[in-house]
């Protein structure tokens, strides 16, 4: 049965990228309680980064320089999601949102419609075909942007979340922005991501392993140790306080505006990483995200979305199990698996495969 | 957003449909608008927005799915927006409804040479009457619904979302698993089927199209308002608000939100079978996530929990998407975008703004004066 060597060792790779995604949910949902759809494709955005800087064809930067660069912008971009989306929503300032959203009108309004003819979905209206002057733009922009700010800063409220639902909208409305974002400036063919370490085989016994599978299940289990020595830091501690209680963590003094970017920078982070892996051993494209995400929230159910051990041990066992019943049962069979395995431990446990999940009512 | 009226300890009331012409408005404007859109494809008043011309069969076409799509959207609105619980297997449901009547109703599968006409395996059904089918599949997405919302008895909120997720892609990988494990089925796999046009009277598939659609509008609508304005909405509304309280009043809230799931599961298949039948073709694919999130576009965008919100997002999210079928990247960013925005200004969406307007400060101050300046 050398055959199952080589399907656990594919699975496993799976399942890293599965429990690398889970566990960036976790450690957003952890610190904010925002349910964050998006992460994949923030990952995604960040290993088409490290592409395009790598990539010989395109900006050309030395391998592991480029990698640095696309993975700090993970980060930043993770804390600007914060910064920007997440922040007016859970009842801090909304006034960056409203500066962001206005002025990105303002750019759209003069540069998309200035001069290059009206956009299709207004043409309708009377006495305007041909397209604004440049004039007509500018004056535009220049009512409508002070407009929007107050329109947002009046109206951007905290949300009275009913079960996080908002908040996995906003999430869910962020996915498909940035997809498309990233097919308007990357294109949608799929591309090879080449790493010194793409293509190298060794054998152990009869089974070929390749060097990116060895890479990815390590690296998966060195940020998964990694982030659960960082909870038991300061502030890790701090950031497992205000997911507790906000209320007292902040009257202790606890600034949670900073700990939530921090915290959304590292997931951003772990997601890049787990996309950017991923990109270097099978191929970047743009629908890998939309299949990993549901893997990622499978995982985190499955160590109930706090503990960091569970959801690794909760993303290896979902991509194991379906490299196994993909290869040992039947074909079909792989792509329902993860399905299957969520329902049954939603019934049986749910709050969780680990003890530590106990903490949270479910 | 309407404030809710609360009683001394700050509970929510939902007091009785009021008495005389006043309590049947929701009944009287819905009979208005069916009335005004079953005469629509006569009436080409809307020739200058070429996406719902009805003169055309294109226009005709995007009003049958803007329907369809409003049918699904009052079904999901049963479910989030007034029993409060988040199912999210609408995908899956909607497609039980569009293939379980192109199984049912395409024609036995026959290709020996005496036969009349040669039906190849790929388009082969079981040849039952389209009219009856609809009916059976209705009550299959219902039980079905009531099956996926079993976990809602155990879980909260957002796992209950991820449980219900994963059961509605679960239904989509079924259909579209290998045809030597599902023969009976019929679906032939991943490929996708071609869907038995059914025409009423012969007046052409679009025109059909367009009163089947209209049809299961209206039976959502009817159903939306029955449903509200009676014992079982206001018991699924104090569920949804005070769930804690329903319990020593001796109301199972399990039980309601199954009644919710069931209701919700008859309206997707409805609003299925009507959307099949307008695109003649269906394919696993079109029933995965991006389903779903279409149709928490059109309720979000809508207005939760209102009866006109599922409409009012409907035609926004076929508008869009017609406009921009030529560049599908920038329709998902503005859809995206769109969500966002609805979220962070609008969270009640567009049908809230009428609410909105009159809740304000300053038509409030206007309303007081106009009384002061009468008295």
């Amino acid at each position: 049965m050398n055959n199952l060597l080589q399907q656990i060792v594919a699975g496993a790779e799976a399942g890293s990228y599965y429990a690398l995604i889970g566990l960036a949910i976790v450690v957003v949902m952890k610190s904010t309680d925002v349910p964050n759809f998006a992460q994949a494709e923030m990952g995604l955005l960040a290993a088409y980064m490290c592409w395009w800087l790598a990539d010989g064809d395109q900006v050309g930067w030395p391998f592991w320089f480029a990698i640095l660069v696309g993975l700090l912008f993970a980060a930043v971009f993770g804390a600007a999601v914060q910064f920007f989306l997440i922040r007016p929503l859970t009842g801090l300032s909304n006034k960056p949102l409203a500066l962001l959203a206005s002025l990105s009108l303002g750019y759209v309004l003069i540069d998309g419609f200035g001069d290059n003819g009206l956009p299709s979905f207004i043409d309708w209206i009377p006495g305007l075909g041909g397209g604004y002057p440049y004039g007509v733009a500018l004056t535009l922009a220049i009512l409508s942007v002070p407009l929007t700010y107050i329109v947002m800063v009046k109206w951007v409220k905290k949300m009275d979340v009913i079960d996080h639902f908002p908040l996995l909208l906003v999430t869910i409305g962020l996915t498909f922005a940035l997809g498309s974002l990233i097919e308007i400036y990357f294109g949608n063919n799929p591309q090879k991501f080449h790493t010194p370490w793409s293509g190298i085989n060794f054998k152990l016994g009869d089974t070929r392993i390749g060097w990116d599978q060895v890479v990815s299940i390590g690296m998966g289990i060195i940020i998964a140790v990694g982030l659960a020595i960082f909870f038991r830091t300061k502030w890790g501690v701090r950031m497992r306080a205000i997911a507790e209680d906000g209320t007292t963590a902040r009257l202790l003094g606890i600034n949670a505006g900073v700990i939530s970017l921090i915290a959304w920078a590292i997931g951003g982070l772990v997601a890049g990483a787990a996309m950017t892996l991923k990109a270097g051993s099978t191929v970047l494209e743009l629908g890998s995200a939309e299949g990993l995400i549901l893997k990622g929230f499978i995982a985190a159910v499955l160590g109930g979305f706090v503990s960091l051990p569970g959801t690794f041990l909760g993303g290896m066992i979902v991509g194991i199990a379906e490299a196994v019943a993909g290869g040992q049962i039947s074909t079909s069979l792989q792509p329902t698996m993860a399905l299957l395995i969520v329902v049954v431990v939603l019934f049986a446990y749910p709050e969780g495969l680990t003890r530590e999940a106990k903490l949270r009512e479910v | 957003m309407a404030r809710l009226k609360t009683n001394s300890s700050g509970y929510p009331l939902y007091p009785p449909k009021s008495k005389g012409i006043k309590g049947q408005q929701k009944l009287l404007s819905t009979a208005a608008t069916f009335a005004f859109l079953a005469l629509l494809p006569w009436l080409p008043i809307f020739g200058w927005i070429t996406i719902f011309d009805t003169g055309t069969n294109y226009g005709l076409g995007n009003l049958a799915y803007v329907f369809a799509y409003a049918a699904a959207g009052i079904g999901f609105n049963f479910l989030i927006g007034y029993s409060g619980t988040l199912g999210l297997a609408h995908a899956g449901l909607f497609a039980i409804g569009a293939y379980g009547t192109a199984i049912l109703s395409a024609p036995p599968e026959c290709v020996e040479q005496t036969c009349e006409t040669i039906v190849r395996p790929a388009v082969s059904g079981y040849g039952w009457p389209f009219l009856l089918t609809i009916p059976i599949v209705c009550l299959f997405a219902a039980i079905i619904g009531v099956l996926v919302g079993f976990p809602a008895a155990r879980l909260k909120g957002f796992y209950l979302a991820i449980a219900t997720l994963a059961l509605g892609e679960l239904i989509v990988k079924l259909i579209s698993m290998d045809e030597k494990l599902w023969s009976g089925l019929k679906t032939n796999g991943g490929t996708g089927k071609q869907v038995q046009i059914f025409e009423f009277f012969g007046s052409g598939q679009l025109k059909s199209a367009y009163f089947l659609s209209l049809a299961a509008l209206f039976i959502c609508f009817l159903g939306h308002v029955i449903y509200t304005e009676n014992r079982l909405g206001r018991t699924l509304k104090s569920v949804r608000d005070i769930e804690i309280a329903t319990g020593p009043l001796g109301i199972s809230s399990t039980y309601y939100k199954l009644i919710a799931f069931g209701l919700s599961g008859i309206a997707a298949a409805l609003a299925g079978v009507a959307w099949s039948q307008n695109s003649a073709f269906v394919n696993p694919s079109s029933f995965k996530t991006r389903l779903l999130v279409f149709l928490l576009v059109v309720l979000i965008l809508g207005g939760l929990g209102k009866l006109w919100g599922p409409l009012i997002g409907a035609i926004i999210f076929v508008y869009i998407r017609q406009e921009f079928q030529d560049s599908q990247k920038l329709l998902f960013f503005l859809i995206g975008t769109a969500l966002m925005v609805a979220i962070l200004i609008l969270p009640k969406g567009v049908a809230s703004l009428p609410d909105r307007f009159t809740d304000s400060r300053w038509v409030q101050d206007l309303k007081r004066r106009f009384k002061a300046m009468k008295v």
